[in-house]
């Protein structure tokens, strides 16, 4: 009797984690997923958050955590992504302008419509906060899944240097907000970056020079 | 003359055998880069111009090293190992962009310059090591025109 036990205080967890298993969307349920996508990611004017990065090092056998600030204003495709533990970094996206400041203080400007690399990871970055935009990419095939209350969409490159830095990118839902809650990049190699956006405050004020060159 | 060629066999046996026999343990001696355990550096590498910012992970037990190099949004660039004695570095999982036999053969080399030295000045092939009054460490590469930067980032902020 108590092997019985045992053994569905075992199984059972694993019950209802196969419940909540990955339900690939067809194509009607992913067209109604991503339209509510869109409308929701079209209502967001603003977004004022903090992300914790946490990256697997298959070869070390390790993971490297960080964390920072994000903000966001639709208004130009404005985006600042700010590192400040354990390293200060700051990458801000404003127009077809990237400015990054490292820790050390060196400063770079890169113009993002001539450089096809930047431009697919601006992309990435962009479509990383709101999800909008998901089936209009060249540079991303989209595919939805269903997962519990969580939705994802699995983004795989299409084009050959986007191919060789990331095999997908998987962008994860909440089902009632339709809004991301965590980002997960995968390399070729298997390695992945795993970003969770936290305290996420929309449409509120955010402050323009936040956006300005460094 | 066949002693004379058995001796030298003797000779080249007790040579090769006491070479083999020498212990891959770290050199005595205080390094630039001191590593125990784990440790993160804020990484720059300069190539002409071109600037690569990210952080280099390090884990080091008995048997040597093991790192990786990692731009800030967590892209991986190379992993590495550098032997006990920090004499022989190897590089896998380099990022496509960068493996290039060329490329590696001089990633390779100043990586195994900037973790063995021992003492700032000027090193062979023309390559400089400094240590700035913040304890980053820099490595110019004059012939390649590279500068590579390295400053040990804390538990809390860098």
């Amino acid at each position: 009797m108590k092997r019985l036990i045992w053994i569905l205080c075992f199984c059972l967890p694993l019950l209802s984690a196969g419940a909540q298993g990955l339900k690939r969307a067809d194509a009607a349920q992913s067209k109604a997923m991503i339209e509510r996508i869109n409308k929701t990611a079209s209502g967001i004017h603003s977004i004022d958050c903090r992300f914790t990065q946490v990256k697997t090092l298959r070869f070390l056998d390790d993971e490297m955590t960080s964390e920072g600030r994000m903000l966001f204003m639709a208004d130009g495709g404005r985006l600042r992504w700010e590192y400040q533990r354990p390293y200060n970094y700051t990458f801000v996206l404003n127009g077809d302008k990237a400015y990054m400041r490292s820790g050390q203080g060196r400063q770079q400007t890169v113009n993002v419509s001539q450089s096809r690399l930047f431009q697919g990871i601006a992309e990435v970055m962009m479509n990383s906060v709101t999800g909008k935009g998901l089936t209009t990419s060249s540079d991303f095939s989209c595919q939805m899944y269903t997962s519990g209350d969580e939705w994802q969409a699995v983004l795989t490159p299409k084009r050959k240097e986007m191919k060789k830095l990331f095999k997908d990118v998987t962008l994860h839902f909440s089902s009632t907000k339709q809004m991301v809650t965590k980002v997960v990049m995968t390399e070729q190699s298997g390695d992945t970056t795993v970003i969770t956006l936290k305290d996420v405050k929309t449409n509120g004020r955010v402050d323009e020079k936040m956006f300005a060159a460094l | 003359m066949r002693r004379c060629l058995l001796l030298c066999s003797l000779l080249l046996m007790v040579v090769a055998g006491v070479s083999a026999m020498e212990p891959q343990t770290a050199v005595s001696g205080d390094y630039l880069l001191p590593l125990s355990g784990r440790q993160q550096y804020s990484v720059t590498i300069d190539a002409r111009g071109a600037e690569i910012t990210g952080v280099c992970i390090v884990k080091t037990n008995d048997e040597g090293t093991r790192g990786a190099i990692v731009n800030e949004f967590g892209i991986h660039a190379l992993d590495f190992t550098l032997s006990a004695d920090r004499r022989k570095v190897r590089l896998e999982n380099v990022m496509p962009m960068m493996d290039r036999w060329y490329i590696r053969r001089i990633l390779r080399k100043d990586l195994r310059l900037l973790f063995g030295a021992t003492a700032p000045g000027l090193l062979k092939s023309g390559r400089t090591i400094t240590v700035s009054d913040d304890g980053t460490v820099v490595l110019k590469n004059a012939r390649y025109k590279l500068n590579y930067s390295l400053k040990k980032i804390n538990d809390t902020t860098e």
